[in-house]
Parts: C-alpha cells; structure tokens; sequence
C-alpha cells in the first residue's frame, strides 16, 4: 500500500496552520471590538457587521475589528479549498491517477459553486 | 447577548461535534435559538462553525492517522454532487415532505446502530472490487484498546450512494448532515466508529463550504456574531481531537446514538411544523 503520511503531514499543517490563523485573528479581533466599543462586548444585528467580500477588500488595508474578524470567518471558509487544490497538486505528484481525478472533479465542483454566486 | 457567552457555549458544540462526527450544527442550531438568536443568524452561523469544527478536529485527526484521507477524497465527489443537488432541487420540493424522508432515513440508522452498539469493530473479511481497487482501507493506534487497528471498507458503491444522500440532505435542509454521513461510513461503508467519526468530521467541512459559500455571498453572515462562535466551536473541536482516541468504540458509538434520536425528534419536529 503507498505510504500517505506525506499527504498526512501536508494537509495536517494547512489545517493547524488555517485554524491557527483563524483563532489568532478572532482573538485580537474580539479585543479590538471590546476597545472600540467602550469596553462593551455586547453585540447586535446590523448591516453594518455583515461581512460582504467587497466591503472587506476596500478595508483589508485597515486595522480594526472588522476586518480581523472577517479576515478570520475568511480563513475559515477557504481552508477546506486549499487542502482539496494540495491534494490535488500531491496526488499528481505521485502520479496517482485514480485520485487526482476524484480530487479535481471536488475542486472543480467548489470553485464553480463560488463563481455562480 | 456577549461575546464571551457566545464563544463558552459553542465550545461543548465543538466538542461534541469533534467527537460524534457531526461538525456540531445540530446541537449549536436550538442553543442559539433558545438564547433569543433569529433563526436565520444561528443557520447561517451554524454552517461556518461546522467548517471550524472540521478544520479544527481534522487537523489533529488527520496528524494521528484516524482520518482516513483517501476515502474522505473518493466520497467527498458523492457529497459534494448530492449538496449541489440538493441545493437546486430546494427551489422546487417544498420542506415538508423532506423532513419525513430524511427523518425516515435517521430512524433506520438509529435502529441499525442500536443493533451494533456493543460491537467494538466491524470486520470485513471480504471487500468488494471497487474498495480494493481504490485502497479504502486503513489503520490507526486505538490508545482505547492499546493496539494498532487495522481495517478494510467494504460496499464502496452503495456508501457513495449514501453519501450522495447525505449531500441531498445537507444541500435541501442547508445543515453539514454528519449524522447521514457517520451513517453512511458505519454501517454501509463498515468503518469503525472513530475514523467514522473523524473522517466524516474531515468531509462535513466541504459539505459545509457548499452552504456557507451561498451564506457568504448573499450577505448573511453577521461577522460579530459569527467569530465568537467559529472560535468557540474551535476550541472546543480541538478538545474533542484529543478526548476521542481516548474512548472506547462502543461510548463513542452511544454519544452518536444519543445525537442520532435528538435529531430524528428534531427533524420529524420540524416536519409536523414547517
């Protein structure tokens, strides 16, 4: 049977590394939120916390709760994509076949889903 | 409603979700309704922490070997075509009858799984063609047990099927639909309950995306609502990694039962109300 551990090893760090990114983002978020808001950590519903990739990507220059806590539901999100594009990529690599087909069609599937919305 | 509240209760949904295989939506979704959460806001927040959940147990899962990753890949095509179905397909059937079917097929696994729940591991002596031509088979230390378990699926065709299932589920009823897929790997698919468990956890997360995607783009995703939540269910899906190996088959497969009846109750629930 063909070792997987590289692909184990591969996919194991985008994943430590994405919830790790996610989690420090949050935090330091969360703390900016609670600055922002005069040491305040309630929240309500409203347009201006919806998170829409336009309004992130006019202010992703900027430091401040909203785009860390984006920036962070945005890892999230997209660390699934990654490891199935590495999976690809490895399964090519190794020349199996069999599953660079099965991973192409995931990906393929995931990013048409993405550009139709 | 706080934020530190929000993240101490999506850390037990993360640990449970972690453990039982469920990403953690089904238990997360009442919580948030009950603390006063529109219903819309707590789906919506749902299907991004059962991502959390998924990243955040899978990366220990897959480091420790539990995750089977080339079953994950072979049955994600399933999932991932019956969510896209599923998502077409809501515009035309309307939620009430869906309840009843999916609810149906939850009562089946539930009855199956009771069966099987001093079963400690399932043994396939023989696999079928396609299972061994696409290598499912794998192993992982049990440090339960205190051996290497090593183990073969069998039925690679008909748990695609399942999975295509769980995928409609998913897509129609917008939820991660890991109480179909731990269904699918235990008692089609003959899986152990813990790489069951992790490996539907590994696959929810792609599931989940298909849902969480339309959430994105429709502009329903409320981000200081929403990263309390995905950081809670974080932490908690990192304390379930650890806790699962832990536990013997059969707890793990009784904590799932337990989840399989609340959601039966919920689904049937929701099908006398919608």
């Amino acid at each position: 049977m063909r070792n997987n551990a590289s692909l184990e090893k591969m996919i194991s760090y985008i994943l430590v590394t994405g919830v790790l990114a996610s989690i420090i983002l949050s935090f330091l978020g969360l703390i900016l939120y609670y600055l922002e808001n005069r040491l305040c950590l309630e929240i309500s519903f409203n347009e201006q916390s919806t998170l829409l990739l336009g309004r992130f990507f006019i202010q992703a220059n900027r430091v401040n709760s909203y785009t860390l806590l984006s920036a962070s539901i945005l890892i999230v999100l997209f660390t699934p994509y990654v490891r199935v594009f590495t999976s690809m990529i490895y399964f090519m690599k190794i020349k199996d076949y069999k599953y660079v087909i099965l991973t192409f069609t995931v990906f393929i599937a995931l990013t048409i889903m993405f550009l139709v919305h | 409603m706080d934020i530190l509240t929000l993240i101490l209760v999506s850390i037990p949904s993360g640990i449970l979700g972690a453990i039982a295989g469920l990403g953690g939506g089904v238990i997360l979704v009442p919580v948030l309704v009950m603390m006063g959460v529109p219903i819309k806001y707590a789906i919506t927040s749902s299907m991004v922490a059962v991502i959390a959940t998924s990243s955040g147990s899978a990366a220990a899962y897959v480091r420790r070997k539990l995750t089977n990753i080339r079953v994950a890949m072979f049955l994600e095509v399933f999932t991932i075509t019956g969510a896209i179905i599923g998502a077409i397909l809501t515009v035309y059937i309307p939620p009430k009858p869906l309840y009843f079917i999916f609810g149906l097929f939850l009562t089946a696994s539930l009855i199956s799984m009771r069966k099987r729940i001093s079963e400690e591991l399932p043994i396939v002596e023989k696999q079928d063609r396609i299972s061994s031509w696409l290598r499912l088979e794998g192993d992982y230390f049990d440090e339960n047990l205190g051996m290497i378990v090593r183990y073969k699926l069998t039925n690679a065709l008909l748990g695609g099927v399942g999975m295509v299932f769980a995928g409609l589920a998913g897509g129609m009823l917008g939820i991660g639909a890991g109480v179909f897929k731990v269904s699918v790997f235990e008692l089609i698919l003959k899986m152990p309950s813990k790489p069951s468990s992790s490996t539907s956890n590994f696959i929810i997360g792609m599931t989940a995306l298909a849902g969480a995607s339309v959430y994105l783009f429709s502009g329903l995703i409320q981000a200081y609502f929403v990263a309390p939540i995905v950081t809670g269910m974080l932490i908690g899906s990192m304390i379930g990694a650890r806790i699962l190996n832990k536990l013997s088959n059969r707890t793990v497969r009784i904590i799932f039962i337990m989840i399989l009846l609340y959601a039966v109750i919920q689904m049937l629930y929701r099908g006398v109300t919608v």
